[in-house]
C-alpha cells in the first residue's frame, strides 16, 4: 500500500513540477515575443538610420567632387603664369613644370623644402642634401648636371626640363645659352636673407606649391624674430667670418653677402662691413680689427685637418691676442652645418640659430662645439 | 773709365737714398690706417701699444724686407738669364719659366699634404723643367732670339694650359691659385725671410763670384773654352742656382713678371754691361723697384683692398720691353 502512496506523491510532484515547467515555457515564451519585438523595433531605427548616413555620405561625395572640379577649375585657370625672376626677366608657365633641373645646392634644398621632389630631374654635382636627394640619384630617378662653375649644358637640354633654376652670382652667363636651346629659365639670387624668402616665393609660385612656400618663408621669419628679439638688447660682438681652409687665401665675407645679414641678425657686427663682397684681409687687417668671433665655414676641408687650420691662425704673428683666437671663440664650421650656413636656402633658419648660439651664449645658454659638423641639427632644437 | 766709376758712385748713392726714404714710406702704408706718430713711436720704443708693434714688426717690416729681397733675387736672376741665353729679352715670363712653375706650385696647392714645402719644391721644378725645354726647342730651332721667345710662348702656353685644368678640377682652391699668380706680398713673414735667405744667399754667393765667368760666357763658348772655362758646367749650374734662387721667394710671394727684366736694363745704361758690377746694382735695384711697386699696390686700399703686385711691375716693365724690342730688336736678330 506504502507504495502506492508513493506512486501518487512521485505523480503529484511529477504534475505540479510539469505544470511548472509548462508555466515556466509560457512565460520565458511571452518573454522572448517581447525581446523580438523590441530587437524588430531597434533593427528598424538602425536601418533609418543607416539610410541617413549614406545619404548624407552621397551628399558630401558629391560636394566633394564638386570641390575637386572647383579646384581643378582654379588650377587650370592658374596657368598660364606670368612671372619675373631675380634678372626681372619675364617668364611664362602654360602649365605646372614636371621636369624640373636645379644648378645649385641652395635650389635643390628649395625645392625639395616645396616638396617638389619627384618633379626634379637633374641637379648639380654639388647638391647633396636632403638624404631624399641621395637616395632618388641612387635609384637614377634625378641625374647630375655638372659643377656649378661648369654645368653641362647639353645634357640639360636633353633632359628636356619645363623649367631650369640657376643661380645669379654663379651661372648668369649661361642663361641665353640656356634659353637659345628654347629653355624656360628661371634666374635665383643669393645676396640676402630676403633672398631666399624671395626664391622661395617664386619658387612656390611658379610649382603652385604657394601655401608650402608661405608657411617655409614663415619659419625664417619666425627664426628671424624669435633671434633678434632675444639679442635686441645686447652689445652686439665683432665677428669675422671667413670662408674655406686659409691655406687657400683667408677669404672674409663684406657687405653684400648673406653672411653680412645673418651675422647682424644674430647680434654680431662684421668686421669687414666696410668691404663689399669678399674681401682679401692681411694680417694687419685683422690685429687692427680684433674679432671677438671667428667663424670658419668650410663645405670642403680641401685636404686639410681642422687641427692644420688651427695650427695656420695660431702661427700668425700676433693672431694669438686677437680676441677671438685668445678667448677661444674660434668657431670651424664644415661638413652639414657648413652647408646649412653656405647655401642660401631654406636652411638658412638653422643658420640664423647657430650663429646667434655662437655669438650670445649668455642669452641663449647654448655651448656649440668649436668644430661643428654634421650633427649641428641636435643644437639648434 | 773715370765717368764710369762716377757714374757707378752717384747711382750707388742714389739707390741707398732712395732704399732709406722708400724703406720708412712703405711701413708707414698700410690698411690698419696707424698714424706716423703711432709708427715711428713703436720703432723707437715710446709707443708701447702692443698691436701696433705686432702691426709694425711682424707685417710691415718683414713685408717691406721680404719685397727687397724678391726685387733682389729677380733682378740677379734676370741679369744672368739674359747673359746665358745672350738674350736681353729673357724673362721669367717670356722664357715660360713662369707658367711652369705656376703649374708646379699649383699641384703643390691642391695636394696639401704632399710634403713639407711642396709648394716651393714644385714650383722650381715647374720653372726649370719649363726653361730647360724652351731653351731646349730654341737650340734646336738654331738658337736666335726669335726662336728663345717662340719657345718661351709655346711652353708658356702649354704649361698655362694645364694650369687651367687643375684649377678647373679644384674650383676650391681656384682663388687661392689665381691670388698666387697675381703675385702678393701679404703673407709676407719673417719665416719666408729666413727661408729664402738661407736658399738665395749661398745662390747670390755663387753667382756673383762668377759674375766675370759669366762676362766671358758671353763672348761665346769657343772664347770661354781658351780661357779655360767649362761653359758645359758653369751654364747649368748658373741656370740652376738662379732658378732656386727664384723659386723659394716666388713660392711665397707668387709669380712677379718683369722685375727681372727691367733691372738689368736700367743698370746697364748707367754702369755698361760688366756684370760684375750689372749683378749687384740690377739686385738692388729690383728691390727698390719692387719695394716701389708694392707701395703703389696698397695705395688704393681703403678703395677696393690691395691689388695684385704682378699688375704694377707688368705695368713698368711692358713699356720697357716694347722698347727695347723696337729700338734694340734688329741687333738681336727678332
Amino acid at each position: 500500500m506504502g507504495s502506492n502512496y508513493t506512486i501518487l506523491a512521485v505523480a503529484v510532484i511529477a504534475l505540479v513540477v510539469s505544470v511548472a515547467g509548462i508555466g515556466l515555457l509560457l512565460s520565458t515564451n511571452s518573454a522572448l515575443s517581447a525581446l523580438n519585438d523590441n530587437i524588430a523595433s531597434i533593427n528598424a531605427n538602425l536601418n533609418a538610420e543607416i539610410v541617413k548616413i549614406n545619404s548624407a555620405i552621397t551628399a558630401l561625395t558629391v560636394s566633394f567632387n564638386q570641390t575637386q572640379d572647383e579646384l581643378n577649375a582654379i588650377k587650370a585657370s592658374y596657368y598660364p603664369l606670368i612671372v619675373k625672376d631675380a634678372d626681372d626677366r619675364i617668364v611664362t608657365f602654360n602649365s605646372a613644370p614636371q621636369r624640373i633641373v636645379s644648378m645649385a645646392p641652395s635650389i635643390t634644398e628649395t625645392l625639395f623644402a616645396l616638396n617638389l621632389s619627384s618633379s626634379i630631374v637633374a641637379v648639380d654635382t654639388y647638391s647633396d642634401y636632403p638624404p631624399l636627394l641621395m637616395q632618388l640619384e641612387n635609384s637614377s630617378a634625378i641625374t647630375t648636371v655638372g659643377g656649378l662653375w661648369n654645368p653641362d649644358i647639353e645634357k640639360i637640354a636633353s633632359l628636356k626640363p619645363d623649367v631650369v633654376f640657376l643661380d645669379q652670382g654663379l651661372q648668369e652667363r649661361f642663361v641665353s645659352t640656356l634659353t637659345n636651346l628654347g629653355l624656360n629659365v628661371v634666374v635665383l639670387k643669393s645676396r640676402h636673407v630676403s633672398d631666399v624668402e624671395d626664391n622661395l616665393l617664386l619658387v612656390g609660385k611658379i610649382t603652385s606649391k604657394v601655401t608650402e612656400a608661405h608657411s617655409i618663408v614663415n619659419n625664417i621669419e619666425n627664426a628671424i624674430n624669435y633671434v633678434s628679439g632675444k639679442v635686441r638688447n645686447a652689445a652686439p660682438v665683432s665677428v669675422m667670418e671667413i670662408a674655406g681652409p686659409p691655406q687657400n687665401g683667408l677669404w672674409s665675407a663684406g657687405n653684400s653677402t648673406f653672411f653680412n645679414d645673418v651675422i647682424q641678425i644674430a647680434g654680431g657686427i662684421n668686421i669687414f662691413n666696410d668691404k663689399t663682397g669678399w674681401y682679401n684681409p692681411n694680417g694687419e687687417d685683422v690685429i687692427s680689427r680684433n674679432p671677438k668671433f671667428i667663424i670658419l665655414d668650410t663645405m670642403d676641408l680641401t685636404g686639410y685637418s681642422i687641427q692644420q687650420v688651427r695650427d695656420w691662425f695660431n702661427a700668425q704673428p700676433g693672431f694669438d691676442k686677437v680676441h677671438a683666437i685668445a678667448n677661444d671663440n674660434f668657431y670651424i664650421i664644415h661638413g652639414q652645418a657648413a652647408n646649412a650656413v653656405e647655401r642660401a636656402g631654406p636652411r638658412i633658419a638653422d643658420m640664423i640659430k647657430i650663429y646667434a648660439y655662437i655669438l650670445h651664449p649668455e642669452i641663449f645658454g647654448a655651448d656649440i662645439p668649436r668644430d661643428l659638423a654634421d650633427e649641428y641639427q641636435n643644437y639648434i632644437g | 773709365m773715370k765717368d764710369r766709376k762716377v757714374a757707378l758712385a752717384s747711382y750707388v748713392l742714389l739707390l741707398s737714398f732712395l732704399l732709406v726714404i722708400l724703406f720708412f714710406a712703405s711701413i708707414l702704408v698700410g690698411s690698419a690706417g696707424l698714424t706716423i706718430d703711432q709708427v715711428i713711436g713703436s720703432i723707437f720704443g715710446w709707443n708701447q701699444d702692443q698691436v701696433t708693434h705686432t702691426i709694425i714688426f711682424e707685417y710691415r717690416i718683414p713685408r717691406v724686407i721680404f719685397a727687397l729681397l724678391t726685387g733682389c733675387i729677380l733682378g740677379v736672376a734676370g741679369g744672368v738669364i739674359q747673359s746665358l741665353t745672350r738674350n736681353p729679352l729673357a724673362d721669367p715670363y717670356i722664357s715660360g719659366m713662369a707658367f711652369g712653375a705656376a703649374v708646379g706650385a699649383a699641384i703643390g696647392f691642391t695636394l696639401p699634404l704632399l710634403f713639407l714645402f711642396s709648394v716651393q719644391i714644385l714650383a722650381f721644378v715647374g720653372g726649370v723643367a719649363a726653361l730647360g725645354l724652351s731653351m731646349f726647342i730654341a737650340r734646336r730651332a738654331g738658337g736666335g732670339s726669335m726662336s728663345f721667345i717662340l719657345a718661351g710662348i709655346a711652353v708658356g702656353t702649354l704649361a698655362n694650359a694645364i694650369l687651367m685644368i687643375i684649377i678647373s678640377m679644384n674650383p676650391y682652391q681656384s682663388h687661392g691659385i689665381l691670388y698666387w699668380l697675381f703675385g702678393s706680398f701679404t703673407t709676407s713673414s719673417w719665416v719666408a725671410i729666413k727661408t729664402t735667405l738661407i736658399v738665395s744667399v749661398p745662390c747670390l754667393l755663387l753667382i756673383f763670384w762668377w759674375a766675370r765667368d759669366l762676362n766671358i760666357l758671353i763672348l761665346g763658348e769657343e772664347h770661354a773654352k781658351q780661357l779655360g772655362i767649362n761653359s758645359k758646367l758653369l751654364w747649368p749650374a748658373l741656370l740652376i742656382i738662379s732658378s732656386l734662387a727664384v723659386a723659394v721667394c716666388v713660392s711665397y710671394c707668387g709669380i712677379i713678371g718683369f722685375i727681372g727684366l727691367v733691372s738689368p736694363h736700367i743698370v746697364r745704361l748707367v754702369v755698361g754691361a760688366d756684370n760684375r758690377f750689372v749683378l749687384p746694382l740690377a739686385g738692388f735695384t729690383g728691390g727698390l723697384l719692387l719695394l716701389a711697386s708694392d707701395d703703389l699696390v696698397r695705395l688704393p686700399l681703403y678703395l677696393i683692398g690691395e691689388l695684385p703686385v704682378g699688375s704694377i711691375t707688368a705695368m713698368i716693365g711692358v713699356p720697357v720691353f716694347i722698347y727695347l724690342l723696337i729700338k734694340k730688336g734688329k741687333n738681336f736678330g727678332v
